[in-house]
């Protein structure tokens, strides 16, 4: 045990020492806060920008419907929902996101030309066909499947309708009462448990908690797989430069095998605890900076409701454990090579396991309570990450969760028992890289 | 006492067996590796008296290694077994052994007290106690200036001290140093030389291989030879030159460097003809009084006349190559030349 803790010390200091280790934590930090602070970025950026359209009314009519055009599309384009849909006016003195203007005919050349170069979003010119159908073309360098199109378009075919409604002989009070929305009401589980615990509430976001399960999945895969590569080279370049020689006389193989992966992991969990401690801070204040750099809290803020303290905690015994089971082999196939070059090769085909538990992962979260993610989450090595997956936006029962984490640690125990094995005999041999069923001692190798 | 008893361990590899050109059909078929044993430990005996300084003697490829790693238990045996003062190795603590292995090896990124430190740690003594004997040793040895120096940076000599210093660190009862003196200068095989008596003197056992058969006339009473897993020789150097039964005289008469005459003499073999003397066997009929007598007869001025030992290095190729200097001097040579390059070209 004494052996284990000075090997775990001296695999953590040489490496936290490194010049390139404070830089690591560093960049992982600036890509948090960048994720996190993205959608403010967006907006400080868009802030001030304004989306400029021309009209050009050629119908002699101001009004359609009972819907007068200037304050029709004023209203149309620039009035936001809150989170419960209530209409809210614009600010007073801060600029509308869209910047209507009524024009002349005889303007549209000059104005045409303007749109070309970029100095106006679009011309809308709005007539009436030989059927006295409304007819409108939208001059635009945007693409049919920009949002700004998109919404025009929408508009117009309300503005439409009205038309037809009113020339039809409809009065423009009924209109109204046709246009009023559904009375639509939506509720959904995980939201309705969250309400019984008082937890979430109405802050509870579905897309959060995805994003944030998302997050999870990749950081648990490329962690995992950064850090047992960085494990199989280290017992390689043991092998490489012979220290292993002294090693073994001076520890057990499995004080050697377990030092490593110790002190490898300690570095893996000071990477995370550092990240974390830059990122929650960052998500904390990403209200409080986005208000003081927008004027408003930005509706597509992320917010951290999605993160149960449960959540965080499973993530951190999934990620723990996944580790441990991932790290182990990771050190056995290591053993198994000679020289720095071949482990990448070595590697392969735990490098193949784990890309499919990701993809699993990666698809799953599409339809996270399909049966056949619910059975991968019970298949060792595929657990940790489909049962992190499943608990952030799917429903996972306690007893599942025992399962998972039996079928894993019972994994755990076979797989460091291979591994073991195969360190034992793997760091005396030097040549020719031996097949991983030899060198378990089920065939037969020189040992 | 250390007490290797029947020693054996053999492997199992796999080789592909070499295709005969021009065979077609076997060029189809894939090729599929035959087993092949390789013995290399084949009914070890010999003992090392504690407080020895002991040889341990052998081609490459004898099984040295092997037999090396079996006393250290990082192999076991198929059979026979390994005690050390009545103990099973297996079952003695792992700091009662100190071992240099051929290939040297330690962290090259690492400071050299630090790394140190740690091994004796790992031995299980604390850390006061390893930085006490690091000091005294790196004042031994000349090298305390470097002892906050990444190893990689130390020159080759320095480094080697370093591996020296992380055999005995820990202070073992018994040293295991494979080669301690290749690529050393001569100031450096003296450190190391009197470092190796010090531990001698504090009681500890050493045994060492080695391709320098002087130093191993220097150094050790006790021997064991090797050769494709077998015991060759085994005991006291000096009983084993007496054993060859040979009396070897080295002759040199000024203004006549081959003695050509020599040839004549029954009961005289020449074995070596070199510019600053001549050495040969002497047998019945001839004593050396008589061949005393022959060449001051002869007249000239007589530069050497000395009676030696047959040297170690003449006994080791006798042996391992089964070929007699006193009966084939020629083909010896050949074989001594063709050893000596296999030697160099390995190491």
């Amino acid at each position: 045990m004494k052996n284990i803790i000075l090997i775990a010390t001296r695999e953590f200091t040489i490496r936290v020492r490194k010049k390139s280790f404070p830089i690591t934590i560093v960049i992982l930090a600036a890509m948090l806060l960048v994720v996190v602070y993205l959608p403010t970025i967006i907006g400080f950026f868009a802030k001030g920008s304004q989306t400029k359209i021309a009209v050009i009314n050629q119908t002699n009519q101001s009004s359609f419907g009972g819907q007068e055009l200037k304050s029709f599309l004023d209203y149309s384009l620039n009035t936001t929902l809150d989170a419960k849909g209530v209409p809210q006016p614009a600010k007073v003195g801060k600029k509308p996101p869209y910047d209507i203007n009524f024009v002349q005919p005889s303007e549209t050349e000059a104005l045409r030309q303007k749109v070309r170069d970029s100095k106006l979003d679009g011309l809308l010119t709005i007539s009436r066909d030989s059927t006295n159908e409304l007819k409108f073309d939208f001059y635009t360098n945007k693409t049919s499947r920009d949002t700004v199109v998109q919404r025009i378009s929408d508009i117009m075919s309300r503005l439409t309708i009205s038309d037809r409604l009113s020339r039809a002989g409809v009065q423009s009070q009924q209109a109204a009462n046709i246009f009023a929305p559904a009375k639509f009401s939506l509720t959904d589980t995980e939201k309705e448990k969250n309400d019984k615990k008082g937890i979430g509430g109405d802050n509870y976001d579905a897309a959060a908690s995805y994003g944030l399960t998302f997050f999870m999945v990749i950081a648990l895969f490329t962690s995992i797989n950064a850090f047992g590569s960085i494990i199989a080279q280290g017992v390689a370049e043991e092998k490489s430069n012979r220290i292993m020689e002294i090693m073994i006389t001076a520890a057990k193989p499995f004080e050697l095998l377990f030092g490593k992966v110790i002190g490898i992991g300690l570095i893996g969990i000071v990477s995370i605890l550092a990240v974390v401690a830059v990122g929650v801070p960052a998500i904390l204040l990403q209200s409080t900076v986005s208000e003081a750099l927008l004027g408003d809290s930005s509706p597509t803020s992320f917010s951290l409701a999605g993160a149960s303290l449960g959540l965080v905690g499973m993530f951190v015994v999934y990620y723990l454990l996944g580790y441990f089971l991932y790290a182990t082999i990771y050190a056995g196939v290591g053993s198994l090579c000679s020289r720095i070059e071949d482990v990448q090769q070595a590697l392969a085909p735990i490098t193949v396991l784990q890309l499919v538990a990701y993809f699993i992962a990666i698809f799953g979260l599409q339809a996270i309570d399909a049966p056949w993610v619910v059975v991968a989450s019970f298949v060792p090595f595929f657990s940790p990450i489909l049962m992190i997956a499943r608990l952030g936006i799917g429903t996972v029962s306690p007893l599942e969760i025992v399962i998972s984490l039996v079928v894993t640690a019972l994994s755990i125990v076979v797989c460091t028992w291979l591994a073991a094995r195969l360190y034992k005999v793997g760091v005396l041999l030097y040549g020719k890289r031996p097949g991983m069923w030899q060198a378990l001692g089920f065939g037969s190798i020189s040992k | 006492m250390l007490s290797v008893e029947q020693v054996c361990k053999t492997f199992t590899t796999e080789i592909l067996p070499e295709t005969e050109a021009g065979d077609s059909k076997n060029k189809k078929k894939k090729v599929k590796p035959v087993k092949t044993k390789i013995v290399a430990a084949d009914n070890i005996t010999f003992q090392v008296e504690a407080g020895d300084i002991f040889g341990f003697l052998g081609p490459n490829g004898a099984g040295k290694t092997t037999t090396i790693r079996m006393i250290l238990d990082i192999l076991r045996p198929d059979t026979g077994q390994i005690t050390w003062k009545g103990k099973r190795t297996m079952d003695i603590p792992r700091r009662s052994f100190g071992y240099m292995p051929e290939e040297r090896g330690l962290y090259p990124k690492m400071v050299v007290d630090e790394q140190l430190i740690f091994l004796a740690r790992l031995f299980g003594h604390d850390k006061a106690y390893a930085q006490r004997e690091l000091d005294y040793w790196l004042e031994r040895l000349g090298i305390a200036q470097n002892r906050k120096k990444k190893l990689e940076e130390l020159s080759k000599g320095n480094q080697q001290k370093i591996q020296f210093l992380a055999t005995v660190l820990h202070d073992p009862e018994i040293l295991i140093m494979d080669e301690p003196f290749t690529g050393l200068d001569p100031l450096n095989v003296n450190q190391l030389k009197e470092a190796f008596l010090e531990m001698h003197k504090r009681g500890k056992t050493i045994i060492f291989s080695t391709h320098q058969m002087e130093t191993v006339e220097e150094l050790c009473e006790d021997i064991v030879l090797i050769n494709k897993g077998k015991v060759l020789l085994n005991g006291n150097l000096r009983q084993i030159k007496r054993d060859t039964g040979r009396t070897v005289v080295r002759l040199a008469i000024e203004n006549d460097p081959e003695i050509l005459w020599l040839d004549s003499v029954p009961g005289v073999t020449v074995t070596k003809r070199r510019a600053d003397f001549v050495e040969l066997y002497l047998t019945t009929p001839t004593s050396t009084d008589d061949l005393l007598r022959l060449v001051v007869g002869r007249g000239g001025h007589v530069l050497r006349f000395e009676l030696a030992e047959p040297s170690l290095n003449d006994i080791f190729i006798e042996k391992v190559a089964g070929v007699s200097l006193a009966q084939d001097p020629s083909r010896y040579a050949e074989v001594a030349q063709e050893y000596l390059n296999s030697t160099t070209v390995t190491r």
